[in-house]
C-alpha cells in the first residue's frame, strides 16, 4: 500500500509545484516587463528613477513571497484533503484483502516493475524480503505445466481480449510443494494512446478447494469404474420420491434399457407384475422391522423376474440394502442386481451334457464298467454286457473278482493301483460268465460325480485278436531267427548299447567265438581289431543311426588272433517312434577272395607292364622299321638312278663299239658285245620291276567300287597284241563288282593275264577263262589257263621275289610279277593263291573283301 | 671353242658317259651349239652369273636346257627352282633328262615348272632316239616365247 500512496502523492505534488512555479514565473515576467516601463513613463527624473528601481526590487520580493505563500498553502490544504480520502479508501481495501487473506500484486508494465504484497509472498511461504519483486520471479515459481497458460492469459488480457485476467495455477512454495492459486487482475491505467501501463490484481490460495475437488473426482471415478465394469447392476432407489436416483450403466447389458431410461421409470415398470406384487407385499414390513432396530433386515436377497426392453423376462438375484436417513427413516435402498438366467442355463446344459455322455457310454463300442472304490460294480454298458456274456445285474453281483482271473500275477498290482489312485493301465486275464478266459487291456480312471462321490471307470478291451497277431509275429520272428541261425553268412545283431543279442552258427565259424561267449557282451570286444576298438566304442550311438547301408569292407579279428577281411552289410531296425533299436550286421569272410583278387590284380599288373614293354618295343621296332624303310627308299632311289647310269654306259658304249669298230671286230667279238647288251637289257628290266615293287610298299591304297571286266578285256587285248599269230580262246563271264584301288589292281590283272598268255602260248589250242563269284565275305576272281602249269611242290615259291619256276629259255620273265601281284592283293586285305597240275594249266585266284550291298 | 652367242642347248649333266652319249645323240641330229655344265653350280654360274651387272649378261641364252636331277653341289631341282625364280631365265624351256623314275621327282619337277620330263632309257638305241627326238622337237618344232 505504500507504493500506492507514494505514487499518488508524488503526482499530486508534481502537479502543485508545477502550478506554483508557473504562476511565479508569469508574475515575475510581468513584473520585469511592466515595472521598468511604468517607472520610465511616470518618473522623468533619473535620480528618483534609480531609487524607485531599488525600491521596486524590494517590492518584487515582498509581493512574490506573499504570492508563493498563498499558493503553497492552498496546495498543501488540497493535498492533505486528497490524502485523507485516499487513506480511508486504502484502509478499506487493505482490510478487505487482509480478511480474505489474498495477496496483491501491482505491475508497472512500462518498467516491468512488479510489486508483490507481503501477504502475496506469505501465501507461498516467503517473507517480504525473501521474494524478489519481479515478474521473472513469479514465472520462476510457476509450475512447469502452467507457465504457458499463464503468459497466454496475461497476453490475452493485455490485448483486450478478456474483460478480466483470471487464471488458476500452481506455484511452488518455499518448502518445495505446490499450491493452487487463483489469480485475478485488471489493467488500471492506459497511456493516452491506449497502451496499457499498469495492471493490478490479487492472488487467492485455492489449494484446499482444488484438493477437495480432486478427491471428489477420484472417488467418483472409482465408483463409476466399478459400476461400469461389473455385469451386476448397482442402483439406488429413493423411497421418498419413488424413483431410482442412480442406476449403473451395466443395466443396458442386462435389460437393454439405458440408465436414464430406468431412472425415468419407477419400480413397477422394472419388474414383472408378479415380482412387483411380492416386493410390495414384503418390503414395508421389512422396513418397519429395520427401523425398529432389526439389523438383520438391513440386507436381503430377492429373486425377482424383470422385464427387458425387448419384452423378454430375465431371472435376477437382487441384494438390497436399506439405508436410513438422518431422521431415522429408511431413505434409500441400495441394490445390486445379478442375472441368474445364465447360471440356470448352465445347469440345464449340464443335464443335457450328462445325457449326451450317458448315450456315449451306453452305445460305446468298448466295454465300460463303472465301479465304486470298493470294487463294487455299479453300472456297465451294453458292450460290457456283451463282452462278459452277463447281464448288468450279473455284472453288479460279480464284482471285480467275478470278471478278473485271480490267478493272473498282474491282477493284484493292478487292483491296488486302481484303488490307490484310480488311474491304472494294464493287461490281465478276464473271465466270462461261462468260465472261459480272455486276455484283455484295462484302463481305469477315477472321477467325482456331481454329488462329490468317487467312482472308477474301467475300460476293457479284448486283446484275443491282438494276441493272435502277436503269436503270429512271434512265429515269423522265429522263422527269421532260424533263417539267420542257419544262414551261411555270419549274422550279428546288436542293440543300442552295442551288446550282441544274436550270433549265428556262421558267425561262430567266421570269427571263432561261440554264441555263449558273446551274447550280452559288447561286440567291440570281439571282432573289432585292437586299433579300431576305441573309436568304434565311442561312436556306437552315432553308428547305430548312421551305420553305412552299402557294403563295407572291414578288417576283423578272429578268436585265434588272426586277421580276416569281411564284407559287411548292415540293416537298422527301428521301433515305432523311429528310433534305431537293433542293427543286423551280416559279415562274409572274403579274405581268400581278396587275396586271389589282389593276386589277379598283381598278375594283371605284370601283364599290363609286359604289354607296355611290348608295346614300347613295338614302337621302337616300328621306328626302326620306318628308318629301315626310309633307307630302303633312299636305296631304291639310288638304284633307280645310279644303277641305270652304268648300265646305260655299258649298253651305249658296247653299241658304239659295234657301230664304230664293226670293221675291226670279228664275229665272236660282235657276239660278245651282243651278250653284254642283252644282259644289260635284262638287268634294266629287273631294276624297273624291283623299283615298282618297292614303290608299291609305300603307296597308299585308295579304294573305289570297280567293275573289273572291262579292265581284264583291255589288258588282254593290249597283251595279245605283242604276240604275232597267237590265237587264244579268251572267255570272260560277268564279274561281280570289287572294292579296289584301280591303278594297283591293274598291275595284278596285267601280271595274271600276261602270265596266262605267256604260259599257254605254247599249248595246242590255248584257252584263258576268267570268272568271278562271291563266297562268304569275299569276292573271288579266277584266271585259268590251259598252259604248262607248274608243280604244286613249288607253289610256296610262286609268289616270292625273283622266284621262277621256268627257265629263261622256256619263258621270259624277271620273277617279280607275281610278287607284285601278291603285295597288291595283300594291301587290299585280300589273298591270292594258285592251283595247278603240271602240263595241264594253272588257276590263279585272288579274293577281295566283299562289296557291302546297302 | 663354242661361241656363247650361238649356244642353243645347255646340257647339265655330271656323268661323263651320259654326257658323251647325249652329245653323240644330239650331234647325230646335227645339233652342235651345246654348252655343258658339270654340276648345278656351274649351270647357275652360266645362266645367272653372280655379281655381274645387267650389261654383262649373256645376250644369247640357251633355247632349251636339258637338266639332270642328281647333280653334285646344287641338285637339279634347286637349279630348276632358281631358273624359274629369275626374271631373266624363267621363260627358258627346261627338260628334265634323268634316270629317276621316282614319282616325287616327277611331281616336284612339274610343280617347279618344268616343260618336259624324260627318263633316260637304259638301252642305247632308245636313248639315242629319245635324245635326238627331244633336241629336234625343242629346237625345230617348238615355238619359243622369245
Amino acid at each position: 500500500m505504500n507504493v500506492l500512496k507514494k505514487i499518488s502523492g508524488k503526482s499530486l505534488a508534481l502537479e502543485g509545484a508545477l502550478k506554483i512555479v508557473l504562476i511565479y514565473v508569469m508574475i515575475s515576467f510581468m513584473w520585469v516587463f511592466f515595472s521598468d516601463y511604468l517607472v520610465a513613463l511616470l518618473i522623468k527624473d533619473s535620480r528618483i528613477a534609480t531609487n524607485i528601481s531599488i525600491l521596486k526590487g524590494w517590492a518584487f520580493i515582498a509581493i512574490t513571497s506573499m504570492l508563493l505563500y498563498v499558493l503553497i498553502r492552498r496546495f498543501a490544504v488540497t493535498k492533505r484533503k486528497i490524502e485523507k480520502e485516499l487513506f480511508v479508501s486504502e484502509k478499506r481495501w487493505e482490510y478487505a484483502l487482509n480478511s480474505a487473506k489474498d495477496g496483491v500484486w501491482d505491475w508497472e508494465l512500462n518498467s516491468n516493475k512488479i510489486y508483490f504484497s507481503p501477504q502475496w509472498k506469505e501465501m507461498i511461504g516467503y517473507s517480504d524480503e525473501e521474494f524478489e519483486n519481479s515478474f521473472d520471479a513469479l514465472i520462476r515459481n510457476l509450475h512447469e505445466n502452467d507457465k504457458e497458460r499463464v503468459t497466454s492469459e496475461i497476453k490475452k488480457h493485455l490485448n483486450g481480449e478478456t474483460e478480466q485476467y483470471l487464471c488458476e495455477y500452481r506455484m511452488q512454495t518455499k518448502s518445495g510443494n505446490y499450491k493452487w492459486i487463483l489469480a485475478r487482475g485488471k489493467i488500471t491505467e492506459y497511456s493516452p494512446e491506449g497502451i496499457p501501463l499498469r495492471m493490478i490484481g490479487t492472488h487467492t490460495d485455492i489449494s484446499t478447494r482444488r484438493a477437495l475437488e480432486d478427491s471428489i473426482r477420484q472417488s467418483e471415478e472409482k465408483y463409476r469404474l466399478i459400476s461400469e465394469n461389473t455385469d451386476d447392476v448397482i442402483w439406488v432407489y429413493d423411497i421418498a420420491i419413488g424413483k431410482y436416483t442412480f442406476v449403473s450403466p451395466s443395466v443396458f447389458k442386462l435389460k437393454g434399457f439405458t440408465s436414464e431410461e430406468v431412472m425415468r421409470h419407477g419400480l413397477k415398470e422394472s419388474l414383472t407384475e408378479e415380482s412387483y406384487n411380492e416386493i410390495n407385499k414384503t418390503l414395508p414390513g421389512r422396513m418397519q422391522r429395520f427401523m425398529r432396530g432389526d439389523e438383520s433386515e438391513k440386507s436381503k436377497l430377492y429373486e425377482v423376474s424383470q422385464t427387458c426392453k425387448d419384452g423378454s423376462i430375465i431371472n435376477t438375484e437382487v441384494v438390497t440394502t436399506l439405508i436410513k436417513g438422518d431422521d431415522g427413516f429408511v431413505k434409500e435402498i441400495l441394490g445390486v442386481t445379478r442375472d441368474v438366467s445364465i447360471r440356470k442355463q448352465a445347469e440345464k446344459k449340464l443335464i443335457e451334457s450328462e445325457e449326451k455322455y450317458r448315450s456315449i457310454y451306453e452305445n460305446s463300442s468298448v466295454a465300460i464298467i463303472i465301479a465304486n472304490p470298493n470294487g463294487v460294480i455299479v453300472s456297465a454298458n451294453q458292450e460290457a454286457v456283451k463282452l462278459f456274456c452277463m447281464t448288468e445285474e450279473e455284472l453288479r453281483n460279480a464284482g471285480y473278482h467275478g470278471i478278473m482271473d485271480d490267478s493272473d500275477l498282474h491282477l493284484e498290482e493292478l487292483l491296488s493301483n486302481i484303488n490307490l489312485n484310480g488311474n491304472a493301465h494294464g493287461e490281465i486275464t478276464f473271465i466270462k460268465k461261462d468260465g472261459s478266459k480272455f486276455w484283455g487291456d484295462i484302463s481305469s480312471n477315477m472321477f467325482t460325480d456331481i454329488h462329490g462321490d468317487l467312482f472308477n471307470t474301467l475300460i476293457v478291451r479284448d486283446l484275443t485278436e491282438q494276441k493272435k497277431a502277436v503269436d503270429l509275429l512271434r512265429k515269423s520272428e522265429e522263422l527269421y531267427r532260424n533263417i539267420f541261425e542257419y544262414s551261411p553268412v555270419a549274422a550279428v545283431f546288436w542293440d543300442r548299447e552295442a551288446h550282441i543279442i544274436f550270433w549265428n552258427k556262421a558267425a561262430e565259424k567266421v570269427f571263432g567265438w561261440v554264441k555263449e561267449e558273446v551274447i550280452g557282451k559288447k561286440f567291440t570286444q570281439f571282432f573289432i581289431p585292437e586299433e579300431d576298438r576305441e573309436s568304434v566304442e565311442s561312436n556306437v550311438h552315432y553308428l547305430i543311426n548312421n551305420i553305412p547301408r552299402e557294403t563295407t569292407l572291414n578288417k576283423n579279428n578272429r578268436k585265434d588272433g588272426s586277421n580276416i577281411l569281411c564284407e559287411w552289410n548292415n540293416t537298422i531296425i527301428h521301433d515305432e517312434n523311429g528310433n534305431a533299436i537293433t542293427v543286423i550286421s551280416l559279415a562274409k569272410d572274403v579274405t581268400e577272395e581278396k587275396r586271389l583278387e589282389s593276386e589277379i590284380r598283381k598278375s594283371q599288373k605284370e601283364l599290363h607292364e609286359l604289354n607296355e614293354k611290348l608295346e614300347q618295343r613295338v614302337i621302337e621296332r616300328t621306328n626302326q622299321l620306318e628308318i629301315a624303310n626310309k633307307e630302303l627308299e633312299a636305296f631304291s632311289y639310288s638304284v633307280s638312278h645310279d644303277l641305270r647310269a652304268p648300265l646305260r654306259a655299258i649298253d651305249g658304249f658296247s653299241q658304239m663299239a659295234v657301230d664304230d669298230y664293226k670293221d675291226v671286230l670279228d664275229d665272236n667279238g660282235k657276239r660278245i658285245l651282243g651278250i653284254i647288251q642283252t644282259s644289260v637289257k635284262k638287268m634294266g628290266h629287273l631294276i624297273d620291276d624291283l623299283l615298282s615293287l618297292s614303290r608299291l610298299g609305300r603307296k597308299a591304297v585308295s579304294i573305289s567300287e570297280v567293275n573289273l571286266k572291262p579292265l581284264f578285256e583291255s589288258i588282254y587285248i593290249e597283251q595279245i597284241a605283242q604276240y604275232d599269230n597267237l590265237k587264244i580262246d579268251f572267255v570272260i563271264s560277268d564279274l561281280p563288282k570289287a572294292n579296289v584301288d584301280y591303278n594297283l589292281i591293274k598291275h595284278v590283272i596285267y601280271n595274271l593275264i600276261s602270265n596266262a598268255i605267256k604260259f599257254s602260248s605254247k599249248a595246242e589250242s590255248p584257252r584263258i577263262e576268267i570268272c568271278g563269284y562271291e563266297e562268304g565275305d569275299e569276292t573271288v576272281f579266277l584266271v585259268k589257263d590251259n598252259g604248262s602249269g607248274f608243280n604244286m611242290k613249288y607253289v610256296d615259291k610262286l609268289f616270292g621275289v625273283f622266284q621262277r619256276l621256268h627257265s629263261e629259255e622256256e619263258f621270259q620273265g624277271t620273277g617279280v610279277g607275281l610278287a607284285i601281284a601278291q603285295r597288291i592283293i595283300h594291301k587290299h586285305n585280300g589273298r591270292i593263291w594258285a592251283e595247278s597240275v603240271q602240263g595241264e594249266g594253272a588257276k590263279f585266284y585272288f579274293a577281295l573283301p566283299r562289296v557291302k550291298s546297302d | 671353242m663354242v661361241n656363247a652367242n650361238e649356244i642353243e642347248i645347255l646340257l647339265v649333266e655330271d656323268n661323263p658317259y651320259d654326257m658323251e652319249l647325249t652329245l653323240r645323240a644330239l650331234k647325230g641330229s646335227l645339233i652342235n651349239n651345246i654348252h655343258v655344265a658339270r654340276d648345278g653350280e656351274e649351270a647357275l654360274e652360266y645362266l645367272l652369273p653372280e655379281g655381274a651387272d645387267k650389261e654383262n649378261e649373256p645376250k644369247n641364252l640357251p633355247r632349251v636346257i636339258l637338266l639332270d636331277l642328281k647333280l653334285p653341289k646344287v641338285d637339279g631341282l634347286e637349279v630348276l627352282r632358281r631358273i624359274r625364280e629369275s626374271e631373266k631365265t624363267k621363260l627358258i624351256p627346261v627338260v628334265v633328262l634323268t634316270s629317276s623314275l621316282e614319282e616325287k621327282d616327277v611331281v616336284e619337277s612339274y610343280r617347279l615348272g618344268v616343260n618336259s620330263y624324260i627318263v633316260k632309257p637304259v638301252e642305247f638305241d632308245q636313248f639315242i632316239k629319245s635324245v635326238s627326238e627331244l633336241g629336234l622337237y625343242w629346237l625345230l618344232l617348238n615355238k619359243p616365247p622369245f
